[in-house]
């Protein structure tokens, strides 16, 4: 469903993301991991069309990114991190302008905005300001808008950052209830979240992939925080050693 | 084109849900009609000094359009300096801020979309702004007994509408650049400033030789500025020229910024 192969992203002389290369299969939940500043969001914001990929092919759900941008477009759902709310409007209001720039047609629309207010639990502030919501129900809008023209590819950038332990075990259900019809990228840094509802988990590190594999077979020896120390530690090392990073001196152990 | 109205919408509404819309409506309103007082009074208090004996022939060369709707039209195009960057200043700039953009640019909307419904919202408003002013001319015919030509009138305006609309690109140009709304307003005035008074500056370099070369550097300023090409429609003088230099206008300040907004995501 997702083909990603050789991507580059450069902004001048920082590479943000370094030939990566991975492949997502129908109906899988991946989870994206790595510290602060690995590239996830920068990957995420590639695969949308937000930014251009300095090189390399992105596919998805059969399109070419830089061939068919609309077509990809439109097979995508987006919740970047911080969810895209007009906090003029009220939540009814936004999801419909979303569902028509999306391509609906009006009747559509009013759906869709049914529907996505119902599975994200928005009936009761349905018409009440985007601005006036609390950080939670400003999360389950942005998640609502995301889902709103149902495209098969979800890509959710830290659905669950900022929410109180209830509100996260809610996305976490409506996520783990998209399975199967859709697939979905989503990033975290809560590594029990990939536990919980992802099939597949890809570590990043500047840039790089450093792992990407089923759950079952990361945690085979280990839960899944230690094995992701024992990655970015080892990516860590070997970046300290490389020619030019300070380090480069010591001995080796 | 149903993306385009669905956004251009969009910018409408939005306009009238925050305070801008009515309290630029208001403002502009309120001087526009200060300013036709100030010009009544003062075309008054002009002709009856012509009209004393010992100015002899001066009441002749006085007349209504020079001398009253002239002067109005351009206390106006100053207001519209002011004005129209205040409706322009949020169009990308609050995109920016609220991280929307990122919703319009993964959308199946095309970027010449997003700009054209943005600009249209920014026309419709400016072209609202200005209907009421359209009573001050109609006032002055109907007291004239329509004995001035009401063309220079009526070509004035037209003159003013185009005027708002450069203004408008050009503030959308300045919206592109920044999240901050008071840059893009400072940017997008001074930006309206220089086209301006480039006319004003054409006096000091008239002639300009390089090496050999003479070029006529004021005939080329002037060439550029908006008030040299506003000046004719004042009295009633509609030019090809001047049509085709604002239509130009507009669309280069468009063209840059869709430049500016598609070199940003090249990052």
């Amino acid at each position: 469903m997702i083909e990603v192969e050789h991507l580059w992203k450069i902004y001048g002389d920082f590479v943000a993301v370094k030939d990566i290369s991975f492949q997502v299969k129908q109906g899988e939940i991946t989870g994206f991991l790595g510290p602060n500043g690995a590239g996830k969001t920068t990957t995420m914001r590639v695969l949308t069309g937000f930014m251009p990929a300095s090189r390399g092919k992105v596919k998805v759900a059969g399109f070419d990114l830089t061939k068919d941008s609309m077509a990809v477009r439109r097979s995508i759902g987006y919740l970047p991190e911080q969810p895209p709310l007009y906090l003029d409007m009220n939540v009814e209001e936004y999801l419909i302008f979303v569902a028509r720039i999306k391509g609906l047609d009006k009747k559509k629309a009013r759906e869709s905005a049914e529907r996505v207010i119902e599975t994200c639990g928005l009936t009761e502030m349905r018409r009440r300001l985007i601005g006036k919501l609390s950080r939670g129900y400003r999360q389950r809008t942005g998640l609502a808008q995301a889902l709103i023209h149902d495209p098969p590819v979800l890509i959710l950038d830290e659905p669950t950052v900022g929410l109180d332990p209830r509100q996260i075990s809610e996305i976490r259900n409506l996520i783990h209830n998209l399975a199967g019809g859709h697939t979905v990228i989503l990033s975290t840094h809560v590594l029990s979240e990939v536990t919980l509802i992802c099939q597949r988990v890809i570590i990043i590190n500047r840039g790089e992939i450093r792992a990407d594999d089923s759950l079952e077979n990361l945690t085979r020896d280990g839960d899944l925080e230690r094995q992701f120390l024992r990655i970015i530690g080892d990516a860590e090392r070997e970046h300290a050693e490389e020619p030019g990073h300070g380090a480069a001196g010591e001995a080796r152990p | 084109m149903s993306a385009t109205w669905v956004l251009y919408m969009k910018e409408i509404k939005s306009l009238f849900s925050s305070w801008i819309a009515y309290v630029i409506f208001i403002a502009f309103t309120l001087l526009a009609g200060l300013s036709f007082n100030i010009t009544v009074q003062i075309f008054e208090i002009m002709t009856k000094y012509a009209d004393s004996p010992e100015q002899g022939a001066a009441r002749a060369s006085m007349n209504v359009i020079d001398d009253l709707v002239s002067p109005l039209y351009q206390m106006i195009f100053m207001l519209l300096f002011i004005m129209v960057p205040a409706i322009t200043m949020r169009l990308f700039a609050e995109e920016k801020k609220q991280r929307t953009e990122e919703l319009l640019l993964t959308s199946p909307v095309r970027m010449s979309e997003i700009l054209l419904a943005k600009y249209l919202a920014a026309a419709s408003l400016i072209t609202l702004l200005l209907l009421p002013a359209a009573i001050f001319p109609a006032i002055v015919y109907h007291y004239t007994s329509g004995v001035p030509d009401w063309g220079p009138m009526v070509s004035g305006y037209l003159g003013l509408l185009l005027l708002g609309y450069c203004l408008a690109a050009i503030g959308v140009f300045a919206s592109s650049l920044t999240e901050n709304q008071i840059v893009a307003f400072v940017f997008a005035a001074a930006l309206e400033m220089i086209f301006f008074i480039m006319a004003q500056a054409t006096i000091m370099f008239d002639v300009v030789k390089i090496g050999g070369i003479s070029i006529n550097m004021g005939a080329f300023l002037r060439a550029f500025s908006l008030s040299d090409h506003f000046a004719p429609l004042l009295t009633g003088i509609i030019k090809f020229s001047d049509l085709l230099y604002f239509a130009s206008f507009i669309v280069f300040w468009l063209w840059a910024t869709r430049q500016s907004l598609e070199s940003e995501r090249w990052g």
